[in-house]
């Protein structure tokens, strides 16, 4: 046995029998000795199996006969005499420090993919989902709200009325259809824009803003969650959060029967909230409305959220007696509102 | 509980050798561990995240050839042979036919139909290259495993319950939108459901059957004696086991959720229905690994590989065990444990089966003409999530 010699076992490929061999490894070719009729191989032309702690390796020839390998540091010596070296893939898997790097990237990566990639694969995708696709969105939503949460309105018609032909006013004429949807809700004050370009507005939130302009200021910054196709970008972000879990689980599966899909936050991101607040600036200002109504608004709904929190307190755990509604509702897809306040005001006083 | 699903009457090889010769038997020994699996899937899972996914077939043969090369019986190991882009082509065709499913309801009713028709036709050819495809690239001492399930069990298994689902459609579809279907409607979707439930353990059955009975390593073909009568038992009891952990949940929550709110407040309830809660899930959640335990007992029992048997003691309650902290400490360790919890369940099943044979497993010869086997199958079915393993 020579320094690039080492033991294997022989299956020729045809009978289940292993044969005890030597291999000598000469000028890229394997010979075979013992058990068997001297054979020889080519190294370049078989197929050596990668290299794990324990598990033997293998050198698989063209003629579906192959080796199996015990003598792992023979076998190292063997191959570096011939040149044969392990993939970077496989000196990765089996060092802990890189291993651990690896852990670390795919840490960051999952964590950029999710705050940056994500949003933009969203922004890029969205205007390639059809109409009819929005409009189903949109029908759909709305039943779905009608039966669970909202109910008609209750406010007289000639208000609303009057709202719709107010917003008319300023709505640009850009060919996107829109409807305002009126409803009482069992939510609060609310607004929500649909990818259809349904904005539905409930009684609780016009009666909170007492002023028109102040609505409109509301169905505007709606509006432009239409034109930035927000919900939608949220949508398609919670079905690639859902695809990508799924395929990263898949190595789970029979460990797990059912690993829980991560839920995406459906709430709008602030970046969102903003560009849906400039869009209402810029309506509310071309048509030479004033901004401060709208301001005042989001505070009267920041006050009514903290009273309820301070009202919590107070209570402790227990529910209060008389069920205030919940403001937060609002807020939460909103964040950030005395900011969003600020470059309200900020944006009034700025000259046109 | 019962000790007769261990030995199977044809659990032994054949009778004839039997006589003449002493059982050998051969257990099967699994060297992985879960600290080098570690290293392996987390480069796996950089790389196909680097990648968009394209990495994930290179990943799935990594992974492949890690369980099969650790897997020993009588001192040689197992060895996998799928090639990286025929299992990329596969999951390519499976995310467009999955994509186009998910997506066509959005467009039409109609488009939504034709995708689920799509599927109800494609499937069972698909499950079935997918089998073809994992044995042919599966190999031991040299030789070669294939699949040989004809097409027509395929779509007689998977087409049972389709049909059966398309009455329940079918029945909807009758019914004008918004309007309350009449008694004669409803009657039929509870009976189609109650024939669906009814159905399990028989689909199962034929499956492990579809899978055991056509499977051929080299020259010598698989046989499955296997009965569905004990798949309903083995259902029955897991449904028994079920009722009889909610009725227990249910009393307890009375007993002590009720004293405790009479006693200490709402709060103290609040935490004594949580606990009976976690409870009632850990139960719940061990009845999969009681029917995979008892499942793959009986099968691996009842089937034979030309004259070779196999014995399987998989013991529910230590699998149950297994499933369950598995699932705890992925949830604590933020699925960092996945790649040990892979390989604690599957050193865990393989080392409960012994391969029994009359001589040392070297009388098998290599079947002669083998063809390559496309894996459209393979990667459709990982997407579709089914699992084939024991």
């Amino acid at each position: 046995v020579t320094d690039s010699s080492f033991a294997a076992r022989y299956y020729d490929g045809v009978v289940a029998r292993p044969r005890q061999v030597t291999v000598h490894v000469v000028a890229g070719r394997l010979l075979l000795t013992g058990d068997v009729e001297e054979r020889a191989f080519s190294l370049r032309d078989a197929r050596v199996s990668e290299r794990l702690a324990k598990a033997p390796r293998l050198i698989a020839f063209a003629d579906g006969s192959y080796l199996e390998v015990m003598d792992h540091a023979r076998l190292d010596r063997a191959l570096a005499v011939s040149g044969v070296r392990d993939s970077w893939v496989v000196r990765w898997q089996s060092h802990w420090p890189a291993a651990l790097g690896a852990l670390a990237a795919a840490t960051a990566l999952i964590g950029f993919g999710y705050a940056h990639g994500l949003p933009y694969f969203a922004r890029v995708t969205a205007p390639l989902i059809p109409p009819a696709v929005e409009a189903r969105i949109g029908s759909e939503s709305v039943q779905w709200l009608d039966q669970h949460l909202l109910s008609p309105s209750k406010l007289p018609a000639t208000r609303r009325d009057a709202l719709v032909a107010k917003f008319a006013r300023i709505a640009p004429r850009d060919g996107r259809a829109y409807r305002i949807e009126f409803r009482a809700s069992r939510i609060g004050p609310n607004a929500l824009a649909l990818p259809d370009g349904r904005l539905v507005v409930t009684d609780e939130l016009i009666q909170l803003a007492g002023e028109d302009d102040a609505v409109l200021g509301v169905l505007a910054h709606e509006l432009g969650h239409v034109e930035h196709r927000h919900l939608l970008r949220r949508l398609i972000a919670g079905a690639a959060v859902g695809a990508a879990t799924t395929l990263l689980a898949a190595d789970a599966s029979g460990v797990l029967a059912a690993l829980p899909a991560a839920l995406a936050n459906l709430s709008y991101s602030r970046d969102m909230e903003r560009e849906a607040d400039q869009y209402a600036i810029g309506l509310l200002r071309k048509h030479g409305m004033a901004l401060e109504p709208l301001a005042q608004l989001f505070e009267a709904i920041e006050e009514a959220h903290r009273l309820r929190r301070d009202e919590k307190k107070i209570a402790g755990n227990r529910e209060p007696a008389m069920p205030v509604p919940d403001w937060s509702q609002y807020l939460s897809t909103h964040p950030d509102t005395a900011e969003r306040i600020r470059a309200l005001r900020a944006a009034a006083r700025a000259p046109r | 509980m019962d000790t007769d699903t261990r030995v199977g009457e044809a659990a032994r090889p054949a009778p004839q050798a039997r006589s003449v010769l002493a059982v050998r038997r051969h257990p099967v020994v699994f060297n992985g561990t879960g600290a080098e699996y570690f290293r392996i899937w987390i480069v796996n899972l950089l790389l196909t995240l680097l990648t968009a996914g394209i990495y994930s077939a290179w990943a799935k043969v990594r992974k492949l050839q890690y369980f099969y090369r650790n897997t020993e019986v009588d001192g040689s190991v197992f060895d996998y042979h799928g090639r990286p882009i025929a299992i990329l082509k596969g999951r390519i065709v499976a995310v467009l036919l999955l994509g186009f499913y998910n997506f066509a309801f959005q467009f039409s009713f109609l488009l939504g139909l034709f995708a689920v028709a799509l599927l109800a036709v494609l499937l069972p050819w698909l499950l079935t290259q997918s089998q073809k495809f994992k044995l042919y690239y599966s190999s031991y001492r040299g030789l070669r495993f294939h699949f040989s399930g004809p097409l027509r069990e395929a779509y007689f298994i998977w087409g049972l319950p389709f049909v059966l689902l398309m009455i329940p459609i079918t029945l909807g579809g009758t019914v004008p939108s918004g309007a309350r279907p009449p008694t004669v409607v409803l009657i039929g979707f509870g009976l189609t459901f109650l024939a669906l439930l009814l159905l399990v353990p028989y689909l199962h059955y034929r499956i492990k059957r579809f899978q055991h009975a056509h499977a051929h390593f080299g020259r010598s073909a698989g046989r499955f004696h296997g009965k569905s009568s004990r798949f309903y038992w083995i259902y029955l009891q897991a449904t028994l086991l079920i009722i009889a952990v909610g009725v227990i949940a249910g009393v307890l929550f009375a007993v002590f959720g009720l004293g405790a709110a009479a006693t200490r407040g709402p709060a103290a309830a609040a935490i004594v229905g949580v606990l009976i809660m976690i409870a009632f899930y850990l139960v719940v959640l061990s009845v999969t690994p009681f029917v995979n335990a008892r499942v793959q007992n009986y099968v691996w029992n009842n089937t034979l590989l030309g004259l070779v048997g196999f014995d399987s003691v998989v013991k529910a309650r230590r699998l149950a065990f297994i499933y369950i902290t598995n699932l705890l400490l992925i949830i604590v360790t933020f699925s960092l444990y996945i790649p040990f919890a892979v390989v604690r369940m599957l050193k865990y099943r393989l080392t409960c089966v012994t391969v029994l044979s009359t001589d040392d497993l070297q009388g098998f010869v290599a079947q002669q003409a083998a063809m390559e086997v496309a894996a459209t199958g393979e990667g459709a079915a990982d997407l579709l999530d089914f699992d084939f393993s024991l």
